[in-house]
């Protein structure tokens, strides 16, 4: 029995021994050994918050937009109602009010309706 | 009306005694559907009146194309319009989306006489076919006394 014992003890120390060597010499041997470098923690206050630049990325299709946010899609009208503010060479046009295109104020004391083809 | 319609827009239009309004006669079938849908489709996006232009400008170029072509004719004058979302205005004409309109003010206005054209309403006063910007005026300047 005490040589048994004897035995396992050597075993343990020899494992022991073995680990200590494979651990200090992992340098040494060229084995690469992952570099991990510490950030240092930053704590932004409200204040800092406020000011610090949005963060931009670039979306799959190229177009950069603030983190968090996702690209306007292009606004197609769909029957878009012209109200006097637009302007055909100056003219503010629109639609008479059944529905017809318009040339001109919608205040002139004169209508003037043309029934007409484009042929 | 297009040779005095820029005489008609100068004096009155711009000056701001008239209000000119265009109504579609469709008396030329297919032809006539489909350059009204081309200044509708147009319209749709604010640019009625450029069509309006472009189109009157090329009534050669429409009376020389075929029925099949024509679809395509108008796309082509829609990209002549800076500004024109060429997507949605050849949607808006490959799905026909106006002519059920243009064909219920049509049948309307032929319940009303309107079977010919050009017709101009001034003040309640109909004039039938082309007209020199002489009667035109005279008939304005009446209505605006």
């Amino acid at each position: 029995m005490k040589f048994h014992r004897r035995i396992n003890r050597v075993g343990i120390f020899l494992n022991l021994l073995a680990l200590i060597l494979v651990s200090c010499s992992g340098k040494a041997a060229g084995i690469p050994t992952p570099a991990i470098e510490l950030q240092p923690t930053i704590t932004v206050t409200s204040t800092e918050r406020d000011i610090l630049p949005t963060e931009v990325r670039t979306n799959p299709d190229g177009i950069q937009t603030p983190e968090g946010t996702q690209p306007e899609p292009t606004k197609l009208p769909d029957e878009m109602t012209v109200e006097s503010g637009n302007f055909y060479n100056g003219i503010p046009h629109g639609y008479s009010e059944d529905g017809f295109p318009s040339l001109g104020s919608s205040e002139a004391p004169v209508t003037l309706i043309d029934y007409s083809d484009f042929l | 009306m297009l040779a005095i319609e820029p005489l008609i827009i100068e004096n009155y239009v711009h000056t701001g005694k008239v209000r000119l309004v265009f109504r579609d006669v469709l008396n030329h079938g297919e032809r006539s559907e489909r350059a009204s849908e081309a200044a509708a489709c147009a319209g749709n996006q604010g640019y009625f009146w450029e069509m309006h232009s472009v189109v009157f400008e090329s009534q050669d170029v429409v009376w020389g194309t075929s029925n099949d072509s024509l679809s395509d004719l108008m796309i082509q004058f829609g990209t002549q319009i800076d500004g024109l979302e060429i997507e949605t205005y050849r949607q808006c004409l490959e799905e026909r989306s106006t002519i059920e309109k243009l064909r219920a003010a049509d049948d309307e206005q032929r319940s009303r006489g309107i079977t010919s054209q050009p017709i101009f309403e001034i003040g309640g006063h109909r004039l039938f076919g082309l007209q020199s910007y002489d009667t035109m005026s005279a008939w304005i300047e009446e209505v605006l006394k």
